[in-house]
């Protein structure tokens, strides 16, 4: 047995061989050839020896989607996708109703920095959500739990409140977070923010930031308010939570 | 796939629904979304990517379903779709560790279901090490079972191409599953647009 020049190798005969797919012919060519050349038999080995661990792997349960599926928001990713494809067409511009509620009754033990805490009464202006910074390390089950939080705690916003811009309550500092969220959380300027918070998240420096968001025009679906997660290095997504409002 | 004789082939669902008939999306996306999820999660190696990622794809595919014009077989043609969501993806997600999130079915009858597990993590592991182009192949033809023909129409790459990711993917694999640094491996990107 001896090695072979590279243009002498049946490469791509290999894979049928190793799968008996090939021609009697083929297959016999490949034989002698195998027989006489040691990296084609040690490939061949390799070659077998994968394919029978890849066909060992289990065949996973499928999760059970369903048409309705495919228009829910949940992970961070969805946000990105509902965007392009609900809002992609100029319904950003219908969307630009604004929700402002009151920081301190929804979310009072975090709030440290003065954030005005302006009921859902219309009177949005003079809100400014501010930056809650107290210190919170998140994990999946709190960035949750403080999502509910800001929905029930202010009970059902008032979706109707308006605002000719929305971005305008928020200061330089307060802008640049916003930015930073949504740009990891891939919205677009439709999606009020109405929250705003420092933390870190399982010890990682992050932006929590969460904003309401409108369904399409006709669409029939709630507003809903997305709680999202980015990191403070880079503005990547780390999580998002979403409930209807 | 065989069907009963009272089940509508998937040539006549994407009839049905090009038709106006939406019902019939449902049922094809039932027919093969097993198929897709695992086809995605060998690619993207982590349970929440591969829920997103096969509902992207068959999101894609509903977008263009009316379009679709029946030049390949639907389960090709939506190989394709998944694919290209899993390479997209896999271009959009930040490098990082990755976590094996093996699985196994509940109705496995494996004698020792956390050995299975255990194996079944490490050839998910070798899989993610090895590069896309090569994973697609395997996964196509080794765990979908897809003819070397049909997997060269739906990554839209010759036959001989295929023939050789296939071969020199289970080469790598091997490899990886060894610990073998495998030097004629090129990186793992996925293809451009």
């Amino acid at each position: 047995m001896s090695d072979r020049t590279a243009s002498a190798h049946p490469d791509e005969l290999l894979a049928g061989f190793v799968d008996g797919t090939l021609p009697a012919e083929e297959r016999a060519t490949v034989e002698r050839h195998v027989a006489e050349c040691v990296r084609c038999a040690h490939e061949v080995s390799l070659a077998a020896q994968a394919r029978s661990a890849l066909r060992a792997l289990p065949l996973l349960k499928a999760p059970g989607l369903t048409v309705k599926d495919l228009h829910v928001v949940t992970p961070i990713a969805k946000a990105r996708r509902w965007n392009r494809v609900a809002w992609g067409a100029g319904i950003a511009a219908a969307a630009a109703l604004v929700v402002v509620f009151a920081l301190t009754s929804l979310h009072p033990s975090h709030s440290t920095s003065g954030a005005a805490g302006v009921p859902a009464n219309g009177k949005a202006n003079e809100g400014l959500p501010g930056i809650v910074s107290n210190g919170m390390d998140y994990d999946a089950q709190s960035i949750s739990s403080l999502a509910s939080r800001l929905v029930a705690g202010s009970g059902r916003f008032d979706a109707r409140v308006p605002a000719a811009n929305p971005g305008v309550a928020f200061g330089s500092t307060e802008g640049a977070m916003v930015s930073c969220v949504q740009q990891g959380a891939g919205l677009d300027a439709s999606a009020v923010p109405t929250y705003l918070e420092v933390a870190t998240y399982q010890g990682a420096p992050v932006y929590v930031g969460a904003f309401v968001t409108q369904p399409p025009a006709g669409s029939g679906s709630p507003s809903h308010l997305l709680l999202v997660v980015v990191t403070q290095q880079g503005c990547q997504p780390v999580t998002l939570v979403r409930q209807p409002l | 796939m065989t069907l009963p004789a009272d089940h509508p082939s998937d040539q006549e669902l994407v009839r049905d629904f090009q038709a106006g008939k939406t019902d019939a999306f449902e049922a094809l996306m039932q027919r093969h979304e097993r198929a897709v999820f695992n086809l995605v999660y060998r690619m993207m190696g982590r349970m929440e990517d591969a829920r997103e990622v096969t509902q992207d794809a068959f999101l894609s595919c509903f977008r263009h379903l009316r379009s679709f014009r029946g030049e390949a077989a639907f389960a090709t043609w939506m190989h394709r779709i998944a694919v290209n969501a899993c390479y997209d993806a896999l271009r959009r997600r930040r490098p990082a560790a990755v976590s094996i999130d093996e699985r196994i079915d509940a109705a496995s009858h494996d004698p020792d279901p956390a050995d299975q597990a255990a194996a079944a993590a490490d050839v998910q592991r070798a899989l993610l090490a090895i590069p896309v182009e090569f994973r697609a192949v395997l996964v196509l033809h080794e765990l979908q079972d897809v003819p070397v023909e049909e997997v060269a129409t739906a990554l839209e790459v010759p036959v001989g191409t295929v023939k050789s990711r296939l071969h020199r993917g289970r080469v790598a694999l091997a490899r990886a599953l060894r610990g073998e640094p495998d030097p004629g491996v090129p990186p793992s990107n996925p293809p451009s647009p």
